[in-house]
């Protein structure tokens, strides 16, 4: 059975969020504007921590893009009263506009705050609106939102793949934050097949998962970095 | 919530979504054209169309998804060599400015005052017969052309242009380090125009200034580059090491960040250039050679070390980590040229390349290759500085400006307000802005003539940031045409041909596509894949591909020091003067977000956290902690910063990362007329940048000024994350890791040489890649 | 005293039941001014277009509507294809006449949509994966052959009908199927 995964190489990613805004354009995101902004109300299903270390000239830097891990064993599943989010059996934590009336429980549940509330329906002042995706529903306000790992373009894979009579293969979906990256950090497939890509970058040595120790199995492998930044006593290990 | 209350709000909330989509006009339609051109994608299919980017000068080549007529996403080409299939946040967001609710699409008149930005509709034809009669009336020594572009095909047909006028050379607006930098290149490289430095098959990278992952020349490619040198080579990590005043999002990136004195770059690599020639890995052909360019003796390392703030021990690793490093490259370049003694910084960070021999190696630093399209169009005349135009404007000059043409430019917003732009165009009689918004240089316009965006465009331009293979994009509209905007090219050319004899016939191209066409007809025989076809033929196959391309990797040797230029430093304006009336070097840097200040009418932009302050919808000024406490400033804060050029207010961000002395301030806000979203937003750094250049050149030392802070108020901005000083710290960061646990990494310990035990790299381009083609 | 799982279900029921009979008073009262779901009545067009008519004389339903079998809508061919017959048949009446002037203005033809899944649904329909499973297009647009105007045969403000179809056909019942 498809386990769908991503690893993300934090070597390489440098923040440049080319994938935020990638995110932003696929999946019809709307932008909240200064105020909401200021209240935490910005919707980045997929956001870039930056994380310091240290005090000055000896700062360490870090960037680690995180997005809905579509936890093996979600936090946000149980806690929903209308059954609005569940794990579908090929690995997506699926979100139902439709079923959800807004108690933003799971949101409240989520170790990894990856979750979004539209506290107002967006807001595309024409000609904007011409660039919405029509494969991506908008969502109205009062339901919650999460990163989807772009489930359209996964369907669209399928899809064409049923046309052809074959499987999908592996490297065909690329969600829309992978296939911006510019330093290519960021790789998407199935992780239970032992040939695919990113199941064979999640065994490597620097692979980790965040938040794992609260027990939520999360489908995101992240590839740990060198250690980066001064020593302050003028040493470095190669 | 009880049973009532639960079926009265989904009830409500039902009502309220199927209101909404009553709003929505594409539900209740279905429309049926009166013809489709054969071929043509059905309604709801997706086609993707190759196109270029042109919201920097990295040129990087992308794809445009199509439906309906709409364009919906960018996403890069992966055949494109810029670029390998990737796209920066400021090139996506080229869609929304096509879709900007707040375009100009018809030619504009003023009717107000000058400055008040009041204008009315008017038709081309009006437009056009009053710049043309005004330029036919107005002497050619009082005229002025500003334009954008350098060195691409639409620059040169307005140096064309105003040569044929017998009007002085056009301006352009640039990245100001750019003429800094060149200089240093060609003086010690030898080349006419900013190098390649090949970051993805080099061991070691010392860049010194130029923040390469930010915004400087090519961002896509050298990210990707970096990706490569570091996880593209199965068992072989580069190491990468950032001098840098400021921790851009480049130095955050580095495996070391030094920092750097600001104004003392050159120091350092001279300093680094000392201990090279004093060591036995240096060859001696190449210190011959650098010692003739820079016969005086290097600063002492001790000596080096105190002036440059960095300690004398690291530097001594520095240097012999480059002279052990196979493949090696200094980069240079960026916030090094802004100071004063800026070519002096570039040139002598360039120099270590000279010293170390990368020239023409692998992993080294390149010859900037073109296919040199524009040759034979522009006259070979030097453009005109923007310093000696400002100069021409305030009445210094010869004669003074009649007629200002602005062509795509935003000069009253991307240069010192010192220069006074604002204040002498108000007293220029008649100024032309060629724009696509409404922008602060458009205030004080007399005639706006729209210009298209980069989706609309047929468009054939090379990049201007050479990634050492010759590259010249191609796109044709990716969308029709949203309103009646026109091609700056095509403005030149109709403005030609109104102007009549004898300047029609210098421009005898009826549009720019048959300009491009004549072009590429004469230089067809040198262009790679050209073999037997004719031009049009070409440029289609070139359109299909996104551009022309060279087949081979870089491969221009620079020619290395040519001339006996002899550059000395001379230390000036550095933060060591704590006893000043102003006690604060003021750094200002460019964002990914905003880039020259173009990004800030997206609220995609505005929205997206800036990597390393997080903060959306506002400019900042970041301060060091220390700095902080002692003025008492909180996070938030609103202050008044003063130079002896200008002031602004603006709120505070501390910054662990901040150099105490210094204080640093985003580009690209603080527009006074630029949309709804971009507008009386943010602050400019360039309203406090004094007149001061750099020595010996035309450029402005934008990084050269002091300034004084004092706290207004307290004060609260947008963030989307937390900056927190140290890990004592009681903020926690909100969400993922605690901060308070010891650092994995630190547990960890040095990581073996082989990371990747044989698994597949990141970076390569085995896998097939997506290619989204019309579902059949 | 009813257990917790008893209450539950009891609340489930009858609020379900209450919501959609609601929900559909909610929507025959806003359908008239805006997109139809189905319950109610068809909305007028700017040209009177006779489905029964073109289907006597045995058009295919993707003569017209070309996307029906391979793409996500079925759309329409535009009104150049329908002057190749109409430039002949019929040309004298009335609205063939307004029909053929929209062509030679070269504007388009503003159609009221007459299929609609009710927006409020948020899903995403695709008619080639249906056409690919051997649904054919009178299963879910009704007896098209015997209307004269176009209506929307079936009610697509709850997913019963979808749902049904699905489950009896072996087809995807997972709600991220046709919900993102």
């Amino acid at each position: 059975m498809t386990r769908w995964g991503m690893v993300i190489d934090t070597d390489i990613c440098t923040g440049c969020e080319g994938c935020v805004v990638a995110c932003h354009a696929e999946n019809n995101i709307q932008t909240v504007g200064e105020e909401e902004a200021a209240k935490g109300r910005a919707m980045h299903w997929l956001r870039i921590e930056r994380h310091y270390e240290g005090t000055f000239p000896d700062i360490k830097v870090r960037f680690v893009p995180i997005l809905c891990q579509h936890c093996g064993d979600a936090p946000c599943e149980p806690v929903c009263p209308t059954y609005a989010t569940y794990r579908t059996p090929d690995g997506l934590n699926a979100m139902v506009y439709n079923r959800c009336i807004g108690t933003r429980y799971c949101a409240n549940n989520c170790p990894y705050t990856v979750r979004f509330f539209n506290w107002h329906a967006g807001d595309w002042p024409a000609p904007l609106d011409r660039q919405l995706n029509p494969d991506v529903n908008q969502r109205p306000a009062g339901v919650m939102e999460k990163c989807t790992f772009c489930v359209q373009r996964i369907h669209d894979a399928q899809d064409i793949a049923k046309d052809k009579g074959r499987e999908v293969a592996d490297g065909e979906i690329q969600p829309a934050c992978a296939q911006s990256c510019p330093a290519q950090a960021i790789t998407f497939g199935d992780l239970n097949d032992p040939d695919s890509r990113v199941a064979q970058l999640a065994r490597s040595d620097r692979a980790t998962r965040i938040l794992n120790e609260l027990g939520t199995d999360p489908s995101v492998v992240y590839l740990q970095g060198e250690d980066r930044g001064n020593q302050g006593n003028g040493e470095h290990t190669p | 919530m009880r049973r009532r209350d639960f079926l009265k709000a989904t009830t409500l909330a039902a009502g309220v979504s199927l209101l909404e989509a009553c709003s929505d006009p594409e539900g209740q339609y279905l429309v049926q054209p009166a013809r489709r051109k054969p071929g043509s994608p059905l309604p709801g299919e997706s086609t993707w169309v190759p196109g270029m980017c042109q919201q920097c000068s990295a040129g990087c080549g992308i794809q445009v998804r199509i439906v309906d007529g709409n364009a919906r996403k960018i996403e890069g080409n992966p055949n494109h060599p810029v670029n390998l299939g990737g796209v920066c946040a400021l090139g996506q967001s080229a869609l929304q400015e096509l879709y900007n609710p707040d375009r100009i699409l018809v030619p504009q008149r003023r009717i107000g005052d000058k400055g008040t930005g009041t204008f009315e509709d008017i038709t081309w034809e009006d437009g056009l017969t009053a710049a043309v009669t005004t330029i036919a009336r107005t002497s050619p020594d009082r005229i002025a052309i500003i334009g954008a572009d350098r060195s691409g095909l639409t620059g040169a047909l307005w140096h064309r242009f105003s040569e044929a006028l017998g009007a002085p050379a056009p301006a352009f607006v640039e990245a100001p380090e750019l003429e800094v930098e060149r200089r240093a290149a060609q003086i010690v490289l030898g080349v006419t125009d900013i190098p390649y430095f090949d970051v993805s098959r080099s061991d070691y990278v010392l860049s010194i200034g130029s923040a390469f992952l930010d915004r400087w020349r090519s961002p896509v490619h050298y990210t990707r580059a970096l990706a490569e040198m570091r996880r593209g080579r199965p068992g072989r990590r580069g190491r990468f090491v950032q001098a840098e005043a400021r921790m851009s999002l480049t130095a955050a990136n580095a495996d070391e960040w030094l920092a750097v004195r600001p104004g003392t770059e050159g120091i350092l690599a001279r300093t680094l250039a000392g201990i090279l020639l004093s060591s036995d890995k240096i060859e001696n052909d190449n210190a011959a050679r650098y010692r003739k360019l820079f016969p005086e003796d290097p600063p002492g390392l001790e000596e080096g070390a105190a002036l440059c703030a960095i300690p004398a021990k690291k530097i001594e690793r520095i240097a012999a980590e480059l002279a052990a490093a196979e493949n090696k490259v200094v980069v240079a370049g960026g916030s090094a040229a802004g100071h004063q003694d800026g070519l002096f910084n570039v040139a002598a960070s360039l120099g270590l390349n000279v010293l170390l021999g990368t020239l023409g190696n692998p992993g080294g630093v390149f010859a900037p290759a073109s296919f040199g399209l524009e040759d034979g169009i522009a006259p070979k005349t030097e453009p005109t500085s923007m310093a000696e135009l400002a100069t021409r404007l305030r009445g210094e000059g010869p004669a003074p400006v009649d007629l200002l043409i602005v062509a795509d430019a935003d000069p009253v917003h991307t240069l010192p307000a010192s220069w006074q732009l604002h204040e002498t165009m108000v007293n220029v009689g008649m100024v032309i802005v060629l724009s696509s918004f409404r922008t602060d240089t458009t205030l004080l316009a007399d005639l706006v003539l729209p210009l298209n965006t980069q989706l609309e465009r047929f468009d054939a331009v090379a990049p201007a940031a050479s990634i050492g293979v010759p590259v010249v994009n191609f796109s044709e509209p990716s969308v029709e045409p949203l309103g009646d905007a026109r091609h700056p090219a095509d403005v030149v050319l109709a403005m030609a041909a109104a102007l009549g004899e004898p300047i029609a016939s210098q421009f005898p191209w009826a549009s720019f596509p048959r300009f491009v066409e004549a072009r590429i007809e004469e230089q067809l025989e040198q262009l790679p894949g050209s073999q037997g076809m004719t031009a049009s033929a070409f440029i289609s196959l070139a359109v299909e591909r996104g551009g022309i391309f060279g087949e081979e990797p870089p491969s221009l040797v620079p020619p290395g020091p040519l001339g006996s230029t002899i550059l000395t430093s001379e230390v000036t304006n550095t933060d060591a003067r704590e006893d000043s009336e102003y006690p604060f070097l003021l750094l200002p840097f460019e964002s990914i977000k905003t880039g020259d200040g173009r990004g800030a009418n997206r609220p995609w932009l505005q929205e997206l956290p800036d990597p390393m302050s997080t903060i959306m919808w506002n400019s900042w000024l970041e301060l060091s902690p220390v700095d902080a406490a002692k003025l008492g400033i909180q996070d938030g804060d609103r202050l008044s910063v003063q130079s002896s050029a200008g002031s602004l207010e603006i709120q505070a961000v501390i910054d662990p990362a901040v150099r105490p002395g210094v204080v640093g301030m985003p580009l690209g806000h603080g527009h006074q007329d630029y949309g709804r979203y971009a507008s009386g937003r943010g602050a400019n750094p360039l309203d406090l940048v004094e007149q001061t250049q750099v020595i010996r050149t035309a450029a402005p030392a934008w990084a050269a000024t002091r300034v004084r802070i004092k706290r207004l108020s307290s004060g609260a901005l947008s963030r989307f994350g937390r900056s927190y000083t140290n890990q004592e710290e009681t903020e926690k960061i909100p969400v993922g890791w605690a901060p308070q646990e010891p650092s994995r990494y630190a547990a960890a310990g040095p990581l073996p040489p082989d990371l990747t035990h044989g698994t597949p790299s990141p970076g390569t381009t085995e896998l097939p890649v997506v290619k989204r083609r019309r579902l059949k | 005293m009813k257990n917790r799982a008893e209450q539950q279900h009891e609340i489930s029921y009858w609020g379900r039941t209450f919501f959609v009979n609601v929900l559909l008073a909610g929507s025959v009262l806003l359908t008239a001014a805006c997109g139809n779901d189905g319950t109610a009545p068809p909305p007028s067009q700017p040209v009177a277009f006779n489905h029964q008519k073109h289907i006597e004389i045995e058009m295919e339903c993707t003569s017209c509507h070309p996307g029906a079998t391979t793409q996500t809508q079925a759309g329409l061919v535009p009104i150049a294809a329908c002057a190749t017959c109409h430039r002949g048949i019929i040309s004298d009446h009335p609205e063939i006449i307004k029909l053929m002037g929209y062509l030679e203005n070269n504007e388009p033809l503003l159609w009221r949509r007459v299929n609609n899944i009710a927006p409020g649904a948020l899903v995403q329909f695709k008619h080639k994966p249906h056409a690919r499973a051997g649904v054919s297009c009178s299963t879910c647009h009704g007896d098209v052959g015997q209307m004269s105007v176009a209506y929307q045969a079936v009610n697509t403000a709850d997913m019963s009908w979808c749902i049904t179809c699905h489950q009896n056909n072996g087809a995807s019942t997972d709600c991220l199927t046709c919900h993102y």
